[in-house]
């Protein structure tokens, strides 16, 4: 008898789960997370300054996310958005040619493996890249989120921007959480 | 102040209408939320999208990430096996006291012996004077040195002001002294900011015949803020084993008030208290020295008290804060057998400071208690009241080994009491996280359980047989304490987004263990002369309790919990070579070998939920208990965005089943009925 019960249980559990899986409304945090970041990763691109040879080859701003996409549609939402004059363009990024023409990179949490083969590739560029994982910037990364208190932070690597030659505002950096790496 | 709440009823009746119109609707919502899915949700997203990429950098900063995964992460630091019921997980239960939301906690042992009494432990040792079980409510020990147990029957709040349930199995005693043997359970109320406006909720049903309560909460300037609360309750007897009706409703009404007062990041005041009164109903059994030798009244006995707490918590430096607790505590019960009033004064001070790799916490605390209890020829304590002083102090080192990878704590509490003397408590913890989402914790702890007032001044008549010879419990005033070492390991881990597992393992040593003497029969003369078969408490039996608890909490969506629990337990125990003792043995089968509890909490739709509980507790080897399974639904309809109607059932499964055995002889075993309510919530 519990053997059936406990069974009907989770059936019900289940088949619900199924059914109504598809009725779910709202975003979960995950989500929302992401729909956040690609806010903030559009903002960040107002107050960045490319250097003028890497900048005026190109029509359009590229974002290019490496490896899994975690943002949805969210980030591919914003695409045809005006920034710095300029349309704000998303690709995705498997490849080392991939990047060739990207303003901004994003490195997600699946490339948390392979980042600093990532990060050494980019090195030089002037490209602004983009992670959130715990020590993106630490590691070399320019712009990395993080969390408090369940709103996102960010915290700019001053080291790698300068490598990568690129001007940031100081309204941008009086936002930001400064790291500074003593072994790079 | 008129026209305040008539513009609220009003809306309330413009609420109920809105509701008939939509009830027209509710297949057609369902059907198009279902059709209409995938083109709604692009359309949303994108939108929503366009809207956070239009704010600013500064607003961004600002936009909540609500993670349910996160907030139970900051568990994770604890090196011990924790356990949380959040106000959601009480919400959605459908319970209606403290004690029946602890079922939701692996590795306790929870049971109802009749309506009004439990038998609540962590580890074992299970019955109504469980003894191994520390809880506090806001740091309000409220467990008794009479029996060195918690009445359950008067711990109590608005259920809704709860903010969570910590419960610790294991030691706690390294922080929290001693009696936190086997477990720790931390009832924490919010904070009166979170409480603000008015809340009234009331309903009935079939064993909860009628409840009600109201809370107002208000901001007196920018920084204090204040809540009141009052609430009642009158609960239907359970049945006995014959189907009759059974003595132990009751009924209880309780207030309270809570001021915080924040100094912006330096100080913070929190005063609170409650007062309650409440008639319960019993079965009393008096015995005599005179045939029929025990005769059973059916009783309504009073309790009452009323409590006040101050807290005052100032931070010192960035890495430095200092807190000061007061609280005052009297309570109040009477019955024919044995009557007491109880008054505890509490002062804790507080310290924690860290340095380097350092974080220390200090701590020096003193308690009086006075009570006076009234005798009875079944129960007597001499002397009838007593002064006693607890002195204790505790330190606590949390070193960081190796920086965010392995922690290690060592700490101890120091405790002067006026049954044992000095009792020194240690215990050594780590907790070592190679990844964010992995923790492992291991721990080494000593704890001790002091004496209780009946153990050491009691005589309490168990049975007369013709003789007449008393069979009669003795106090000791050599009794010791009894001692606890244990080992406890565990893991945590959060493989995927909305997926946490959690297992803890323990081995408990157990050294003086309390059993009960029979000595040499001797004459009495007091009332009149008769014999007396004394069982002297002593502390001649050891043992070992072994176990292990795991947890998994699943959120497939955000709609969805699923939350899975099964306590696996053992306990062997052993008389000394010398022991006369016959029944203490028996303790190790009051306690379910496995325990399995189950829970789905469903978001049907943005307004409906729709919550199972299911639980199956395993049979008690040394009592006349089966095992059981027990189903709890709760249905929730939120009317309009402040009212809400929920109709929940308990134990739906069968007619009624029985949980523990009383541990008076007479009396006998109580079922608990299937029941239903409904209950209606009201903000405003």
């Amino acid at each position: 008898v519990i053997g059936n019960i406990v069974k009907s249980f989770i059936i019900l559990s289940f088949s619900l789960l199924i059914n109504l899986g598809s009725m779910a409304h709202g975003e979960t945090s995950v989500e929302k997370e992401y729909a956040v970041k690609a806010a903030f990763i559009y903002n960040i691109a107002k107050f960045v300054e490319w250097p003028k040879e890497s900048m005026n080859k190109s029509e359009t701003l590229n974002v290019c996310v490496w490896g899994d996409n975690p943002f949805g549609s969210s980030l591919k939402a914003l695409e045809g958005k005006d920034v710095q004059g300029k349309k704000f363009v998303i690709k995705n990024a498997k490849t080392v040619e991939d990047i060739n023409h990207c303003q901004i990179v994003f490195v997600g949490k699946s490339e948390q493996k392979n980042l600093s083969k990532i990060l050494t590739i980019l090195n030089g560029r002037s490209v602004l890249t983009v992670g959130d994982t715990e020590d993106f910037a630490h590691r070399g990364g320019i712009v990395n989120f993080y969390l408090e208190n369940e709103m996102i932070r960010f915290e700019i690597n001053l080291d790698a921007v300068k490598r990568a030659g690129l001007n940031i505002s100081s309204k941008l950096l009086k936002l930001a959480r400064i790291v500074t790496v003593k072994n790079p | 102040m008129t026209s305040f709440s008539f513009s609220h009823v009003f809306d309330f009746r413009e609420c109920l209408s809105r509701w008939f119109l939509k009830a027209f609707f509710v297949l057609t919502v369902l059907l198009m939320t279902i059709f209409s899915r995938p083109t709604d949700l692009i359309g949303k997203e994108s939108s929503v999208s366009e809207e956070l990429a239009n704010l600013s950098i500064e607003e961004l900063m600002t936009v909540k990430i609500t993670s349910v995964a996160k907030k139970a992460q900051s568990l994770n630091d604890a090196a011990a096996a924790v356990f949380a019921i959040t106000q959601e997980d009480i919400r959605r239960s459908g319970v209606t006291s403290i004690p029946e939301a602890l079922r939701m906690v692996p590795g306790l042992q929870v049971a109802r012996i009749d309506a009004n009494k439990w038998a609540i432990s962590a580890r074992g040792f299970n019955g109504r004077f469980a003894n191994k079980l520390l809880v506090l409510i806001d740091g309000r020990s409220v467990y008794t040195p009479l029996y060195s147990g918690v009445y359950w029957d008067v711990q109590d709040t608005l259920l809704e002001d709860i903010d969570r349930i910590e419960v610790i199995r294991g030691p706690g005693a390294a922080l929290w002294g001693a009696n936190a043997v086997n477990g720790v359970i931390n009832i924490i109320t919010k904070h009166a900011k979170d409480t603000q406006g008015g809340f009234l909720t009331a309903g009935g049903g079939t064993e909860e015949r009628g409840f009600g309560s109201v809370r107002y909460g208000a901001k007196h300037d920018e920084n204090t803020f204040w809540r009141v609360y009052i609430k009642y309750f009158d609960r239907d007897n359970a049945e006995t084993l014959s189907g009759e009706e059974g003595h132990d409703g009751w009924d209880m009404v309780r207030s309270g008030f809570r001021v915080d007062w924040d100094k912006p990041s330096l100080d913070s005041f929190t005063f609170q208290g409650d007062i309650y009164q409440g008639e319960i109903k019993g079965s009393d059994t008096a015995r005599s020295l005179t045939a029929p030798y025990a005769t059973t009244v059916n009783a309504v006995n009073d309790v009452n008290g009323f409590n006040f707490l101050g807290k005052w918590t100032h931070i010192t430096s960035d890495s430095s804060d200092v807190r000061l607790q007061f609280f005052y505590d009297r309570a109040k019960r009477q019955s024919s057998i044995l009557s007491s009033k109880y008054d505890t004064l509490d002062i804790d001070f507080q310290h924690h400071f860290s340095f380097e790799r350092h974080e220390i916490i200090w701590g020096l605390g003193y308690r009086f208690i006075h009570d006076s209890v009234g005798n009875t020829f079944t129960t007597n304590l001499s002397p009838d009241s007593r002064d006693d002083d607890l002195l204790s102090a505790f330190v606590q080192d949390e070193i960081a080994v190796v920086k965010d990878l392995l922690n290690i704590t060592v700490g101890s509490k120091f405790e002067h009491n006026d049954y044992t003397g000095i009792e020194i408590q240690p215990g050594v913890r780590a907790i070592c996280t190679p990844e964010n989402d992995h923790v492992f914790w291991a721990a080494i702890s000593r704890a001790v359980r002091t004496p209780s007032r009946v153990e050491h001044d009691g005589k309490i008549v168990s049975r007369v047989v013709p003789g007449p010879i008393a069979v009669q419990l003795e106090g000791n005033r050599d009794y010791e304490s009894e001692e606890l070492i244990s080992y406890e390991a565990g893991y945590r881990v959060l493989p995927v987004e909305g997926f946490s597992f959690d297992i803890a393992a323990f081995s408990h040593i157990y050294d003086n263990l309390r059993t009960l003497e029979t000595g040499a029969t001797y004459l009495a003369t007091n009332p009149s002369p008769h014999f007396v078969s004394p069982r002297a408490v002593q502390n001649k039996m050891d043992g070992e309790a072994y176990g292990f608890e795991l947890v998994a909490n699943w959120r497939p969506f955000d709609g969805l919990l699923l939350q899975g629990a099964y306590t696996y337990f053992q306990m062997q125990l052993h008389l000394d070579q010398d022991s006369l003792d016959t029944t203490s043995e028996g303790t190790e089968g009051d306690s379910p070998h496995n325990q399995v509890s189950l829970r789905s909490n469903l978001d049907l739709r943005k307004d409906l939920e729709l919550d199972l509980w299911l639980r199956y507790v395993d049979s008690l080897a040394s009592q006349a208990v089966g095992s059981y399974v027990a189903l709890d639904a709760r249905l929730g309809w939120k009317l309009c965005e402040n009212v809400e109607l929920s109709i929940v059932g308990h134990n739906l499964l069968d007619n009624r089943h029985p949980e523990f055995q009383p541990e008076i002889l007479e009396q006998s075993l109580v079922e608990l009925e299937r029941s239903i309510y409904g209950k209606i919530t009201w903000k405003f």
